[in-house]
């Protein structure tokens, strides 16, 4: 039996390569099941069969080279798959699939066949012939029926089906519904007749489903993804109804199975009535939700229905809520230890337990309005946050971070509503309301246990990583964006909010579990770590009064379970614990002198302790008080005779005698911090020069010495003291910041010269002994030293107050210096720090540099470029720097700009395009979306004053640049149409404000270039492409004009004050309605989401902070959650507060934040 | 807030190290400590008598550090951990080097009691100021390490065993107790635990090199008086060696610490006026704050006099109970005598006491 018609001789050639391998496999005879006989081998060479003639395909050698490639070991497996890939990528191979399929016993090679099959349909199904197309349709859907139509073989044959099953889909995506009208009619009338038939329609239908509108995304196109969904939408009652059916008669379970998973791939996107006026609901949970086996996937249905956002449905909503937990009161008993139960569960369990917990907190997120409006149901919301809070307890974190979000947004929702704590204090000012707000009493009960959940397991609040560096030193990393960290922030916020409803039960939970630390009866590490996290975490939540009494028994209780446990190990997580907790308090230490001092005469005396980490945790919490409480070390406190910064600097030996190096370099940068607090010049440059003086005494030993004999400059001791200085200094510059220009100008020159030795030696080296030597040890700390030299400087300069002062005095020996040597070493021995410190020069300097630039340039492009241009991974650090130098400039220098576009723009592009298109650089689609996106932006908005080709004028480069990528784009993709890749092009231009629907517009083009298209248009709906995209050009238009209105308007009105902004806020929806009367005809809040962020964001902050506040304190603007994420992110971009308080609500911010500059 | 801080300063510790040098002098620190210590002296005392009782194996330890091999290090220090958990409070005990050149230095405590022997039993070392570390010289190579054990340096010396030109003999091994000053690059000598595989306490090797040993005196006033003044390195403090002890782990009251400018109020010895200008702040306010000293120190008296009356009576692991138990007594009744109370329980207590002391003597 043959489906295919092709008439001539096909031959499968094997090229040298594989011939060569099976050969060897022959020889070796190795082959598990069969040794390959040289005959048959020389038989697959010449022709692996003929037209509809089996015997001449050898079908059992196939299966032999495939079993190899599966059960086979080392080279032969490997010449086994090169065989097969080969045979694979032969234009033809799909020719043979159905003799495959046919006749071989063995499963593997029937899902090689398969996978033929699947790639050329992916590919090349639109120049095939058309009965060729038919050919194939018909010969799956027959093999499909043959398989499916039996429970017994479809259970057995359930992988090779599911390829089969994918195939029909992928084909279904080119044929359905213009080729194949009757697809949906077809599937569901075949499915009437055989119940096992059905059960894999059902998957059919799922796996479509999920393809058109879960995974169409860089699969498909867009348009063509919107007509296929369309399609589907449109025909989707006769698919309901079979559903209907099964679920109504059905007794075979996994056909129902089938169907309850199909249906629940349906529910996000079918029309809401075959949700809400069916019995759907229903049939739901009094027929599915209790029987074992469905109750996952009729869950999960329930989430999804919870999940849609209507309003014109709310008593269905509201009864499928009380229904459900009528159903899961009978199923899991209130009384249930959830914990334990999940933890002794089956997987099938456990799934239930995280599906519930999805399915309350989605409801509840959506809907929970319609239950508390009605007492009737409030038991009912008492029940659900029952369980939730059961389910909080379960020892699995993605589990609990469901819940936490709920808990999360209902804190915060509950705060926002009546920020008024529960419990009184004398401080307190008077609740303007004697009562409770409604929702909070309904609520009350329930948050004291959500305080102890959260108490009880808090998360780590910081992460640190041991690594080793590339100069080969060990060195602690704190970890910025971990899991861990995330989920403490979110756990502090819940907290926070909580703590904020009522700050004395906090408190006495707190208190409570401390007791059970000194009692024993909770006694352990990890929960002593928790509990102590937890304290840290709610720093600043209560009045200043309360907060000191409460940590006054913190610390009290903590230092006598210290003093109760016995062991070093014991006591050390004790003794950190307590830092930690004392740390997390800078509001309390700035208050109370006399303890300051004496925790920091402790952390002192524990940099002597030589039990592990007790030194590093000493230094850490140091340097995190250090920045919190800086300027009471450079005040004179109350029975003091000076400041306490003068007795740290006069036994700044003594205590830094025990520490490693890395830990003196924290010390160092914790000292310089105090030190910036003092703001009069003459005391802090006393100051700086008292601080400096141990590390210059051995840097002048050195130099004096380098003075006599240059040769001292090689002893491995002495270059990794220079190194450490250097360190040390980095740490103090990064500290003081423009005032450490005292220190800076004393080593300044020897520095530098310093550096040009090691270079040199390092160049002399590599001379002689090749690449490698540069992993030796000393050629190592030579490297640090010369890194430490460029980090110093350009940490200096990018701090530096004084520009013209920079230029004149540092920066000419700095060039002589290093721009010489770098031009002349070895590629290997040129630092990438030298091309990122004058990208900071130039960016910091601005236009005093302006003279030095070509200097830098001739010293820097060539060469590097040089060492860049051959590939795209070597020297990946010179390659981000470079750049970074570039984009200085051109930031910079208008004329450096538009000469740099003269002669890099369409190169630019064409690389870029060239990437992008190769599939193995996926991953960066986004920043390649975001640079063509401002590239094509820079072109529109005639930012390119220059001409770009020959022969035109500047007014021409837009057609120029058209023109050039559309003849690239042909010339690299042939099979492409003309039309489609000027459309493409249009796009690029119409898309570049939108950076997500530019990345779509590029993955659909990525789509197009991996299938051939053919002749035919119709399949890629040109049309339909092209007037969306005529649609974004205009939108986009219209939109550049109102944020240059916008941007006028505010240009003409007065600075604003807090109250002279206009109120109410300025970012309403209704606001921008009537003030520009346009945008009404927009949607929003997407457009005006659109319109915001670039507006805010080119706004001088004297209006864009009051707007933030604004906007963060306006209910209405809340319920816009993308906007204020924009909004936030936006904000979140620029560099925090040294000292970020928990964010509660603007206002307390704001006074934090006023605080903390009072005190630093 | 002032009980408070005062438990933050005197009694939280990880390592219990009686009178640390990390921490300020007792006699001069603000907060006294509130744990009941025997005295330097007692403890001396204890600790001579303990040494002759016990040997430990420094030859194997040796061994150990030459050869970077402390794979028969075991459960042990762990047991010796845990009977120092128990002792922690009153009982003489020693320490255990630890594994990877952790702890292997013998450390001083503060002088506070001035030992009656001083001019006879007590050698006096001027030391410079800088980091204390154990140089290891073996197998071709010196390695330095602080006292946690992180190795500072590696380089080669003429030192036996710290060369590959000497053939790297496995025998060949050196190992000093030094003070490293790094402006001078100068390794000072405190000790010398291994020479070339023995101790040469009396010959000092004539090498050239970095390293230089430090001189001993006898502490009597006038000879004191001249070791500082003839210093030539800017002296950080005076170490005082007791003669009969052992080479031991950690901090021991046999070897004690004074900063100079402490010299004149401690022994009456007079320090050149250039060694008075470190003086911190904090110590130029002592004798501001007499009255309050003079206080503390009638109640640090009767401090010793109680433990002087524990000491009689039996074993300190007892008396620490029964101090709770006094404790409580003293709030209840109030006006009765503190030392009264301490006698009476005490001899309550006699019999089991003993039986006690006998175990503690078995155990260690």
């Amino acid at each position: 039996m043959s489906v295919f018609s092709e008439k001539d001789l096909i031959v499968f050639i094997l090229n040298e390569k594989s011939k060569k391998a099976i050969f060897k496999l022959a020889l070796a005879g190795k082959c598990r099941t069969r040794p390959f006989s040289l005959t048959k081998t020389a038989e697959l060479n010449v022709k692996l069969g003929r037209n509809g003639s089996a015997d001449k395909l050898d079908i059992s050698l196939l299966d032999d080279i495939v079993e190899c490639m599966y059960l086979g070991k080392g080279p032969e497996q490997r010449m086994a798959q090169e065989v097969l890939t080969t045979l694979k990528e032969h234009p033809d191979a799909w020719t043979r699939v159905d003799t495959i399929l046919e006749y071989s016993g063995n499963q593997q090679t029937k899902y090689y066949a398969l996978q033929i099959l699947e790639n050329v349909i992916k590919t090349r199904w639109k120049v095939l012939p058309r009965p060729q197309c038919e050919g194939i349709k018909k010969y799956i859907v027959g093999l499909i029926i043959k398989t499916s139509s039996e429970q017994q073989i479809l259970e057995k044959e359930k992988v090779y089906l599911g390829k089969l099953n994918m195939i029909l889909v992928q084909i279904l995506k080119y044929e359905w519904p213009r080729n194949w009208p009757s697809f949906i009619s077809d599937i569901v009338g075949a499915s009437k007749t055989n119940e096992s038939l059905c059960q894999n329609n059902m998957t059919i239908l799922k796996l479509l489903s999920e393809e058109v509108f879960d995974f169409s995304s860089g699969q498909m196109t867009q348009a063509k993804a919107k007509h296929l969904k369309d399609s589907m939408c449109s025909e989707f009652s006769q698919i309901f109804q079979l559903c209907q059916f099964v679920m109504d008669n059905s007794q075979n379970a996994p056909l129902v199975g089938s169907n309850l998973e199909t249906l629940l791939r349906f529910l996000n996107w079918i029309p809401l009535g075959y949700i809400f006026e069916t019995k759907l609901i229903t049939t739901l949970i009094y027929k599915f939700l209790n029987v074992p086996m469905f109750r996952n996937v009729t869950l999960k249905c329930l989430t999804e229905i919870a999940a849609v956002q209507v309003s014109q449905y709310d008593d269905q909503v509201t009864q499928l809520f009380t229904m459900t937990m009528e159903q899961l009161k009978q199923m899991l008993p209130l009384e249930t230890n959830i914990k334990d139960a999940y933890q002794k569960g089956t997987d099938d369990e456990q799934n239930f337990i995280q599906n519930l917990s999805l399915f309350l907190c989605t409801f509840l997120k959506e809907h929970v309005i319609l239950i508390e409006r009605k007492s009737d149901y409030h038991s009912f919301l008492m029940e659900a946050l029952h369980y939730l809070i059961l389910i909080s307890e379960v020892d699995e974190v993605e589990i609990f971070k469901v819940c936490l979000e709920y808990w999360n947004s209902l804190a915060a929702d509950l705060y926002r509503e009546s920020p008024f704590s529960a419990s009184t204090t004398s401080l307190m000012l008077a609740r303007p309301h004697g009562e409770m707000p409604i929702r909070r009493q309904l609520y009350n009960p329930v948050l004291s246990r959500i305080r102890r959940v959260m108490i009880s397991r808090m998360a780590k609040p910081e992460e640190v990583l041991v690594v080793e560096n590339e100069q080969g030193e060990v060195v602690r990393e704190f970890m910025k964006d971990t899991d861990s960290i995330n989920l403490y922030k979110n756990m502090r916020e819940t907290l926070v909010y909580l703590t904020h409803l009522d700050y004395a039960d906090t408190e006495n939970i707190m208190t409570e579990k401390l007791h059970n630390q000194v009692n024993g009866t909770e006694w352990s590490w990890k929960n002593l770590n928790t509990l102590c996290w937890a304290i840290g975490s709610i720093s600043g939540a209560m009045y200043e009064d309360d907060e000191k009494r409460f940590l006054v028994t913190v610390i009290k209780n903590l230092l006598g379970l210290c003093e109760q446990k016995r062991g070093k190990d014991n006591k050390a997580i004790i003794a950190s614990n307590i830092m930690y907790v004392v740390g997390q308090y800078p509001r309390f230490l700035r208050a109370h002198w006399k303890f300051l001092k004496t925790v920091v005469n402790k952390l002192f005396e524990f940099m002597h302790e030589t039990h592990d980490g007790v030194q590093d945790m000493a230094c850490d919490t140091f340097i995190k008080i250090a920045q919190k409480c800086r300027r009471h070390f450079v005040q004179v406190q109350v029975g003091e005779v000076m400041p306490f910064i003068e007795e740290i600097l006069t036994s700044i030996n003594t205590i830094i005698c025990d520490l490693q190096p890395q830990q003196v370099h924290t010390f160092y940068e914790a000292v310089g911090l105090m030190i910036s607090a003092q703001t009069d010049q003459v005391p802090q440059d006393h100051l700086i020069e008292r601080y400096m003086m141990l590390p210059n005494q051995v840097w002048d030993g050195i130099i004096n010495q380098a003075t006599l004999n240059v040769e001292v400059l090689k002893d491995p001791d002495a270059v990794k003291q220079l190194g450490n200085i250097l360190k040390t200094n980095v740490r103090a510059c990064k500290a003081l910041g423009h005032p450490y220009v005292l220190q800076l100008g004393r080593i300044y020159l020897d520095m530098l010269n310093v550096y040009k030795v090691m270079s040199e030696n390092i160049s002399s080296a590599i001379a002689t002994n090749g690449e490698s030597v540069t992993k030796q040890p000393l050629i190592r700390s030579m490297r640090t030293v010369k890194k430490e030299t460029l980090k110093l400087i350009s940490g200096w300069v990018s701090q530096s107050t004084d520009p013209q002062m920079v230029a004149g005095n540092f920066i000419p020996p700095l060039l002589d210096a290093v721009l010489l040597d770098y031009q002349r070493n070895v590629p290997a021995a040129r630092e990438p720090e030298v091309l990122s410190t004058m990208a900071t020069i130039v960016n910091t300097l601005e236009n005093h540099i302006t003279e030095e630039i070509p200097q830098i340039f001739d010293a820097v492009f060539e060469c590097t470029l040089d060492m860049i241009n051959k590939d795209f991974e070597e020297f990946p650090e010179h390659r981000t720097n470079f750049f970074l130098l570039l984009q200085a400039n051109v930031a910079q220098h208008e004329n450096a700009a538009q000469s740099f576009y003269q002669t890099y723009f369409t190169d630019i592009l064409q690389h870029i395009f060239s990437v992008v298109t190769d599939s193995s650089h996926t991953a960066g689609l986004t920043m390649h979306a975001t640079i063509l996106a401002y590239m094509f932006s820079l072109l529109e908005a005639n930012k390119v004053t220059v001409s770009l080709g020959p022969n035109i004028n500047n007014t021409q480069n837009i057609t120029y640049i058209q023109q050039f990528l559309l003849n690239l784009l042909k010339a690299a993709f042939p099979h492409l149409n003309e039309l489609q890749i000027k459309i493409f092009i249009d796009g690029l231009f119409s898309f570049n404000q939108d950076i997500p629907a530019f990345k779509e517009h590029l993955r659909d083009f990525l789509v197009q270039i991996r299938e051939f298209a053919g002749e035919d248009n119709s399949d890629l709906f040109l049309e339909e492409r092209e007037t969306s995209i005529r649609q974004a050009q205009e939108e986009k238009l219209c939109l550049d004009s109102f944020r240059q209105s916008f941007l006028l308007v505010f240009e003409h009105l007065p600075p604003p004050t807090l109250s002279s902004i206009p109120s109410p806020p300025l970012l309403t929806p209704t606001l921008f309605q009537d003030f520009f009367p346009v945008l009404s005809l927009l949607p929003l809040p997407k457009y005006s989401i659109l319109f915001l962020s670039p507006s805010l964001s080119s706004l001088p902050p004297r209006y864009s902070i009051p707007f933030l506040s604004h906007t963060l304190t306006n209910p209405d603007f809340l319920n816009l959650s993308p906007l204020l994420c924009l909004l936030l992110l936006l904000f979140c971009s620029s560099p925090p507060p040294a000292s970020s308080p928990s964010l509660m609500s603007v206002n307390e911010v704001k006074q934090t934040k006023v605080a903390d500059e009072k005190y630093q | 807030m002032d009980e408070l801080n005062s438990t933050f300063a005197s009694s939280f510790q990880v390592t219990f190290e009686p009178n640390t040098t990390a921490a300020p002098h007792p006699r001069f620190n603000q907060y006294k400590c509130q744990k009941k210590i025997l005295d330097q002296n007692e403890r001396r005392r204890r600790i001579l008598l303990l040494q002759k009782e016990k040997r430990f194996d420094y030859l194997s330890n040796v061994r150990k550090m030459t050869c970077n091999d402390w794979t028969e290090d075991d459960d042990e220090e762990e047991m010796e951990n845990k009977n120092e958990e128990e002792e922690m409070e009153c009982k003489i005990f020693f320490k255990k080097p630890g594994k990877f050149y952790r702890n292997q230095l013998m450390l001083s405590e503060w002088l506070v009691e001035v030992p009656a022997d001083l001019e006879e039993e007590w050698l006096l070392v001027v030391c410079p100021v800088g980091k204390r570390c154990l140089v290891v010289s073996s197998r071709g190579v010196t390695s330095v390490y602080t006292k946690n054990g992180y190795m500072l340096h590696r380089f080669p010396t003429m030192l036996p065993g710290g060369n590959r030109s000497f053939g790297g003999c496995n025998q060949e091994a050196t190992i000093f107790d030094c003070i490293y000053n790094e402006l001078e690059n100068v390794y000072y000598i405190l000790d010398i635990m291994s020479w070339n595989g023995y101790p040469l306490y009396d010959t000092h090797p004539n090498f050239k090199s970095k390293f230089i040993a430090l001189p001993n005196f006898t502490c009597t006033k006038e000879i004191i008086t001249d070791a500082l003044a003839s210093a030539n390195f800017s002296v950080d403090g005076v170490l005082f060696y007791h003669k009969r002890t052992h080479y031991t782990f950690g901090t021991t009251p046999l070897v004690v610490w004074l900063k100079p400018y402490m010299l004149p109020e401690l022994l009456d010895i007079p320090v050149p006026d250039s060694m008075l200008a470190n003086m911190p702040v904090s110590y130029s306010t002592y004798s501001e704050h007499l009255a309050l000293v003079q206080k503390d120190r009638n109640n640090f008296y009767l401090d010793k006099q109680e433990t002087e009356n524990l000491l009689e009576m039996g074993p300190p692991a007892k008396q620490k109970r029964n101090r709770g138990k006094k404790k409580k007594k003293k709030k209840s009744s109030g006006a009765q005598s503190s030392s009264m109370d301490i006698v009476a329980d005490a001899t309550a207590n006699e019999q089991p006491a003993s039986v006690e002391m006998h175990q503690f003597v078995a155990s260690t």
